[in-house]
């Protein structure tokens, strides 16, 4: 059975996709916030993992950059409540850097379940991130458009 | 079922913990330091406890040594990524220990399923503590 870690400070959704994953037969696991998702992936093996991209403290790009060094093989899949945005919109667009910096997909809130396990099982069919990944300063030109 | 206790100091991994063992339909305790495990031990029967090597104010290896102390024939697991560092002096332990057959290492990272199994090996394996047989049928 897959182990899937979701990485979210809010419980509405660890709910939700508890309710969605145990149906598929994933075992899931949760974490409330960044840095303690890190420890448990330190600890536990993960076969993917769903990072929130806004979260208190440490925020979902930066958990995404620690989760890189730290098993840069293991699968990811972002989640936001912001879609991907036009820079001309004035907001960063979070998922589409997740996505460059190597997430099997980015999912805005709310999705549905369909699109859920296409994410996942299209996470669980990569074994290396991709290697367009966006670069530090290609990250900050973006954010500097975007603000 | 088994109850099983849990000394991590890592809420976010004996979440992890605690989750993968009851969806095997095992109990499980937790505690976040040595002390409080040392209390749980001696208010409850466990069948097996899972201990972290690297624990805040008392080490995983001193736990270890305490739970010794009380109950010698409760078996271990230990857990801890430095395992295969001979700074922890855990090898060296093990291999003198003469308690060393009821020592389990799980070195971190693991999967879920390799914890469970580990966990349901040692339990079926544990040797009957003794007296407890004689106790149980004198009080029967």
């Amino acid at each position: 059975m897959p182990n899937i870690l979701v990485i979210d400070d809010d419980n509405s959704t660890h709910a939700a996709l508890y309710a969605m994953l145990s149906q598929r037969k994933f075992s899931i696991f949760l974490a409330p916030d960044g840095p303690s998702g890190l420890r448990s992936i330190n600890s536990v093996c993960f076969d993917a993992v769903i990072i929130d991209m806004f979260m208190p403290g440490m925020d979902g790009i930066a958990t995404i950059r620690e989760l890189i060094k730290l098993k840069p093989a293991l699968p990811f899949i972002a989640i936001s409540g912001c879609g991907f945005t036009d820079r001309r919109q004035g907001a960063p667009d979070f998922l589409g850097m997740a996505i460059r910096l190597g997430a099997a997909a980015a999912l805005q809130k709310p999705f549905r379940r369909g699109e859920l396990y296409e994410a996942i099982e299209r996470a669980m069919g990569l074994s290396t991130p991709p290697t367009d990944t966006l670069s530090e300063s290609g990250e900050a030109e973006l954010l500097r458009h975007a603000s | 079922m088994s109850t099983i206790l849990i000394v991590d100091d890592e809420p976010a991994v004996c979440n992890v913990l605690r989750l993968a063992l009851a969806r095997s339909g095992h109990q499980t305790v937790v505690c976040a330091d040595g002390q409080t495990a040392l209390d749980a031990l001696a208010a409850c029967s466990f069948a097996v406890s899972l201990v972290d090597l690297n624990l805040p104010r008392i080490s995983g290896m001193r736990v270890f040594e305490a739970i010794r102390a009380v109950q010698p024939y409760l078996p271990v697991v230990v857990m801890s990524g430095a395992i295969t560092d001979a700074g922890t002096g855990l090898s060296d332990y093990i291999v003198t220990s003469a308690h060393a057959p009821k020592i389990h290492l799980l070195p971190k990272p693991f999967r879920p399923k390799d914890l469970v199994s580990l966990l349901e090996t040692v339990v079926a394996s544990a040797p009957e503590t003794p007296g407890l047989a004689e106790f149980e049928r004198k009080s029967a």
